[in-house]
């Protein structure tokens, strides 16, 4: 018995050490990636190094990386109608660098948030497929890389659903 | 003297044909004449994988035929594996897909001259998740092939195999690889997937396993000798 508690207890600190060097890769790596590419820049992983700074600058259309101009933030990307008619936005007077940061926090968060959801999803459906999806209120960059990177799939039917793909199952466990 | 070549080819790989002060092909040929001769020690194996395996100026024959001499003198380190593998897939910082090929081609046939064969089994879900590049397939299923074990048999690529052949149209390379999945879980691949024509996997290249024993062999011997 002791036997086991020790085996337990190990891959219990196994899995939280593999769980912060995850997070420290989404914060220190992906995140900016993940942000250029919500922001209409080049996929995650065709462009690896910049840093969050450039992100301000944003990016033409053919998804090269736009010299970045001082004080001019012009946010040409997609917004929801309501944003566009409902209040005006007051964060205009952000300065460039911070947005760009922001931007790559938020898409750090959201990564974290999703692959956070999609282990829980998993974890609690015990082998009812069915019931391992998880809702994903839009579609982000985040939810792309996964799928991308076969971590993830999309519900057969329904493209706002994501479920983590099992490695964990084997045949004889 | 080979790795005044390889220095020379290193340096030259940085910039682009036009820039060059001298030309690049005398020392791409004496290189791989010198590496068919008495193959390539680890160091230099290393150095010259570095310059396959990053974005560089070179021409595609140069690095084809610098890869088709490649012969290693003793056993292949982790290390250049690691290099290999990373070098595989899309994006910017890839080699082209016809030199991704080659470097798996010579992956298989210097496959039992690895010196830690782990490094392979490791990255095993690296190597088949590049199953959908058709450019590369023939060549990933012929390495997954020999890197499977009973342990890698799960059912998320089982699924993936079946609907990816089903995709493909029983793609010979892909029905291959099923029945060696099937070795080892015979109740669970059913039959269906795996009638038709399957590759059997021989060796791309005959005489060069040949050739790579005679290397391997007279240089135990020198080695033995000192």
């Amino acid at each position: 018995i002791s036997e086991l508690k020790q085996k337990s207890k190990s891959y219990d600190r196994e899995t939280s050490k593999l769980l912060r060097s995850m997070k420290k890769f989404i914060d220190e790596h992906l995140a900016a990636m993940l942000a250029a590419e919500e922001m209409g820049g080049p996929v995650v992983g065709d462009m690896v190094d910049f840093e969050t700074d450039d992100l301000a600058a944003g990016f033409n259309a053919q998804g090269r990386l736009k010299k970045a101009k001082d004080g001019t933030n012009q946010d040409k990307r997609q917004r929801r109608i309501d944003e566009i008619w409902g209040q005006p936005q007051e964060d205009e007077s952000r300065d460039a660098a911070t947005s760009g940061r922001d931007e790559a926090t938020a898409a750090a968060a959201d990564m974290r948030e999703l692959t956070e959801a999609l282990l829980n999803g998993l974890a609690q459906s015990e082998g009812d497929y069915s019931a391992a999806y998880v809702q994903i209120p839009r579609e982000t960059a985040a939810a792309r890389f996964l799928i991308r990177s076969k971590v993830a799939q999309f519900h057969p039917k329904d493209a706002m659903r994501l479920r983590l793909i099992d490695f964990g199952r084997e045949l004889d466990d | 003297a080979a790795r005044r070549h390889i220095e020379a080819i290193a340096k030259a790989s940085k910039v682009l044909p036009r820039n060059r002060t001298e030309e690049v092909k005398p020392s791409v040929e004496k290189l791989n004449t010198r590496n068919y001769e008495r193959g390539v020690l680890p160091g230099d194996l290393d150095d010259l994988i570095d310059v396959l395996t990053t974005p560089n100026f070179l021409d595609q024959a140069s690095l084809n035929s610098i890869l088709r001499s490649l012969y290693p003198a003793s056993t292949v380190s982790g290390d250049v594996l690691v290099k290999v593998v990373g070098a595989l897939g899309h994006g910017k910082r890839k080699p082209s897909l016809a030199i991704q090929g080659a470097l798996l081609r010579w992956l298989i046939m210097i496959h039992h001259v690895i010196d830690n064969s782990g490094v392979l089994s490791q990255s095993y879900s690296l190597l088949f998740n590049l199953l959908d590049t058709a450019a590369i397939r023939t060549h990933i299923c012929h390495i997954l092939a020999l890197i499977t074990r009973r342990r890698h048999v799960r059912p998320h690529r089982i699924q993936s195999l079946l609907s990816l052949a089903r995709q493909t149209g029983n793609d010979q390379a892909l029905t291959g690889l099923l029945r060696v999945y099937k070795n080892y879980y015979p109740e669970i691949v059913v039959g269906e997937a795996v009638r038709g024509k399957a590759s059997t996997f021989a060796h791309p290249d005959p005489q060069w396993r040949d050739r790579l024993a005679e290397i391997q062999q007279a240089h135990a011997e020198r080695t033995r000798l000192r």
